[in-house]
């Protein structure tokens, strides 16, 4: 099986990318698309909930992922499937985090259209908190 | 002393005029209205030419004009003669007398160019009993000093300019030359001075012929002259002291409650430019913030397959479903090579078919297994970097809230200073009286070393000319007997020291009567009744008002009190000298503005009550609320009308 080297994201999506940019939210200007393709991916996995691609175009090459990106996106993966075998079919892996993080861009979406910046950037460093406490007592 | 009329021929724009101030009961009071360019000033030069032939309120275009009237100049012929002729006419007591100053010019070549063929200055006198009686040359000149000297006709006739800024300009010894003339001390002085060249024409004589007396006379002499030179001196430095003092006085004064607008600028400007180093040390700051929640976004909530994850390889790898951590092409080599890669030695059979073994084993393992070895560190990496997320947090939040207090702080202080700086509109008078202050501080303390070591220097000299005195003394004296000479040489000193006595006193009596005079005046008149405590006039004659708070606050009067503190210092010194001249006052209140100018106004009207007035106003300066203070006590009103292109001016009365 051939590996993919592509990742996609939905298409509407990109508006989402440009506004969450432009928005000053957490600084996105100032990332990479890699880092704002984990930040929703991580979203998507945190509520177990993926939404298949419609429209789907090209977002960054496979090779671009630090090993770091590529670790955080394998292990969503082992997780969300319950096993490390799911190493052995890339398209799947990649095939879940797009998913994941079409649902994602679609909860940032959502900080940003609704009330100002900088008290959802609060709340959600509250939330990273609350989360942080819950995960490490958990894990 | 009155001025009963003033002719003016061909002088100026006054071609043939005449004013008559007729004889007034009550108040004295006389004001003459022009536009500007009208002929004012002109008029007061005309005045003070025919007292002491000079134009001291010369404007810049007069200055480029002739004195003669330009239409009378037309009309003369080149080469013919045009008489200028200014008249005063005064009352007093015994009869008239009238100044006359008479000026013939020539027309030159040059058109409208003229030059001066005589000039007769001349006094005519009608007394009763007397006649009529003609004087002229150092006879009318007395009439003059009796009327008002020329070193003090500053007091009677001058611009109202001179009220406004006469305690910027005048200088401690300004005014002592003033009291010294008003003291009509300089009989005194000029014995004193006779005296001293008598004394030094008698040592001579006493020495004469006698060569050791008479070195010790020049050496006595010599100095006496550096004694002379020191007090000169010293008496420059203190002068130039007074002056500075006054310069400091005046800005401590303006600047009372003023920041240094300099200083806070700079200081202003610095907080600038460190509020742009701190906005980009918090970008810089928010940027790692940012960055780091990024990174915590994504890692907590990937956490769970983190450590998932990490848990599913520490298991497969505890039950060996996971191949060792060898590369396999170092296996491979080492096989080839026979020899081990760590220690240097040889394989032995046993270790070959070991690493045989590995091989197989890492041959056999599944990309599973490879992309859990790959992922392993990074896996780590990020598990221990979460550890430290709260203190990592805690850390870059506190360090950003420093940033951020340090950003409040210095906008804090940048606020107070524009708030401070907002206040002040002229900054640049500020600045420039902060300049003037800072100079003069560092003047007047050169100028005190400077005065110590002079003083002592004068001291040392004064040490050494007694003792110089005593051993020439006793050198004159050896011979026994005292000669005529010396008899007179030591009545003259005698003499000498009497008059310088006189001198002094005279000239204490004196100031401390201006100085209760003044007071008493400036008491009198002033509207703010309960503000100023006394007027001071200090030894080295620099005038000072106080305040009822005991500071002095001359420099922080407005511009109507600082005129009235000086218009009572003029009427103090007319008091006290004697001189019961007329005032003649041009634009005296142009400078003044408000509710002042009515207080100012009614202050003149009080003093012309005792003293003859006149004051050249503009149409400005008699504005209806000045007219209902002086028309009622006016005892003449004359209007100058300029004709001809300015070329002419018309004195009409009311």
């Amino acid at each position: 099986m051939s590996e993919p080297n592509i990742i996609y994201i939905e298409k509407a999506d990109r508006k989402i990318i440009d506004e969450l940019k432009d928005s000053g939210f957490l600084l996105l200007s100032n990332s990479t698309n890699n880092q704002i393709f984990l930040i929703a991916l991580s979203i998507g996995f945190r509520d177990d909930i993926q939404i298949p691609l419609d429209s789907k175009e090209s977002f960054t090459r496979v090779e671009y992922l630090s090993d770091i990106e590529k670790t955080v996106i394998y292990s969503c993966a082992i997780k969300h499937f319950g096993t490390s075998n799911i190493l052995d079919d890339k398209s799947k892996i990649f095939e879940y985090a797009q998913e994941s993080a079409h649902y994602g861009f679609g909860v940032l979406a959502n900080y940003i259209n609704h009330g100002s910046i900088e008290l959802t950037q609060s709340e959600l460093i509250r939330d990273l908190i609350n989360r942080y406490d819950q995960v490490y007592s958990e894990y | 002393m009155e001025i009963r009329q003033i002719s003016l021929e061909n002088y100026r724009q006054f071609r043939n005029q005449k004013i008559i101030f007729k004889n007034c009961v009550g108040n004295n009071i006389h004001i003459v209205i022009g536009t500007n360019g009208a002929g004012k000033t002109n008029l007061l030069n005309g005045i003070n030419w025919c007292l002491y032939n000079d134009e001291p309120h010369l404007g810049i275009n007069s200055k480029a004009l002739p004195i003669v009237n330009l239409f009378t100049l037309e009309e003369t012929d080149i080469g013919s003669n045009c008489n200028v002729c200014v008249e005063i006419c005064c009352k007093t007591d015994q009869g008239l007398f009238t100044f006359k100053r008479q000026s013939l010019f020539r027309k030159s070549e040059n058109n409208n160019q003229v030059f001066n063929i005589n000039t007769d200055f001349s006094v005519i006198t009608q007394f009763e009993n007397q006649g009529t009686k003609f004087y002229q040359d150092d006879d009318a000149q007395k009439w003059l000093n009796n009327f008002v000297p020329l070193s003090i006709r500053e007091y009677f006739f001058f611009d109202g300019e001179r009220l406004d800024n006469y305690f910027i300009k005048e200088t401690g010894s300004k005014i002592k030359d003033s009291i010294f003339e008003i003291s009509q001390i300089k009989l005194l002085s000029n014995v004193r001075y006779k005296l001293d060249n008598v004394i030094k024409d008698l040592l001579k004589e006493e020495t004469k012929n006698k060569p050791d007396i008479d070195e010790k006379r020049k050496d006595y002499e010599d100095t006496q002259e550096l004694i002379s030179d020191y007090s000169f001196e010293l008496s420059e430095i203190r002068d130039q002291i007074s002056k500075s003092q006054q310069i400091i006085t005046e800005c401590n004064e303006y600047l009372r409650g003023m920041p240094d607008v300099e200083v806070l600028e700079a200081n202003r400007e610095s907080l600038i430019q460190k509020s742009g180093k701190i906005k980009n040390k918090l970008l810089s700051k928010k940027d790692d913030y940012s960055s780091f929640n990024k990174d915590a976004v994504i890692q907590i909530n990937s956490y769970p397959g983190i450590s998932f994850t990490i848990n599913l390889i520490d298991e497969l790898h505890e039950n060996g479903k996971l191949p060792p951590n060898i590369d396999k092409n170092f296996l491979e080599n080492m096989v080839l090579s026979e020899k081990c890669e760590i220690c240097g030695n040889k394989l032995s059979l046993s270790s070959k078919s070991r690493i045989f073994e590995l091989i197989e084993k890492i041959k056999l393992s599944s990309t599973v297994s490879h992309g859990l070895m790959e992922i392993r560190p990074s896996l780590r990496n990020i598990s221990s970097s979460i550890k430290d997320f709260k203190n990592n947090l805690r850390k870059l939040s506190s360090e950003m809230e420093e940033i951020e207090k340090e950003r409040d702080e210095n906008q804090r202080s940048i606020d107070e200073i524009n708030q401070t700086l907002e206040g002040f509109k002229d900054k640049e008078k500020i600045v420039q009286k902060h300049k003037d202050r800072g100079l003069h501080e560092q003047m007047k303390e050169d100028n005190l070393r400077r005065e110590g070591v002079i003083q002592n220097a004068l001291e040392e000299a004064k040490k050494e000319l007694k003792k110089k005195k005593k051993e020439l003394d006793a050198a004159i004296n050896t011979s026994g007997h005292i000669e005529k000479a010396t008899m007179q040489r030591i009545f003259a000193e005698n003499t000498r020291e009497v008059a310088a006595n006189i001198e002094r006193k005279l000239l204490d009596e004196v100031r401390e009567k201006i100085e209760n005079t003044t007071d008493k005046i400036f008491k009198d008149l002033v509207w703010k009744k309960n503000t100023f405590k006394n007027v001071k006039l200090s030894n080295d004659y620099s005038l000072s008002l106080i305040h009822v708070d005991g500071y002095e606050c001359l420099g922080s009067c407005g511009a109507a009190e600082r005129a009235l503190f000086a218009l009572s210092l003029t009427l103090a010194i007319h008091k006290e000298s004697g001189f019961s001249s007329p005032l003649i006052i041009d634009t005296p209140i142009a400078r003044i503005s408000g509710k002042n100018r009515e207080n100012f106004s009614r202050v003149l009207g009080e003093v012309s009550v005792n003293k003859q007035i006149f004051l050249f106003l503009t149409h400005d300066e008699y504005s209806s609320s000045v007219n209902q203070i002086l028309n009622p006590i006016l005892c003449s009103k004359h209007f100058l009308i300029s004709t001809n292109n300015e070329k002419e001016t018309l004195i009409e009365k009311e």
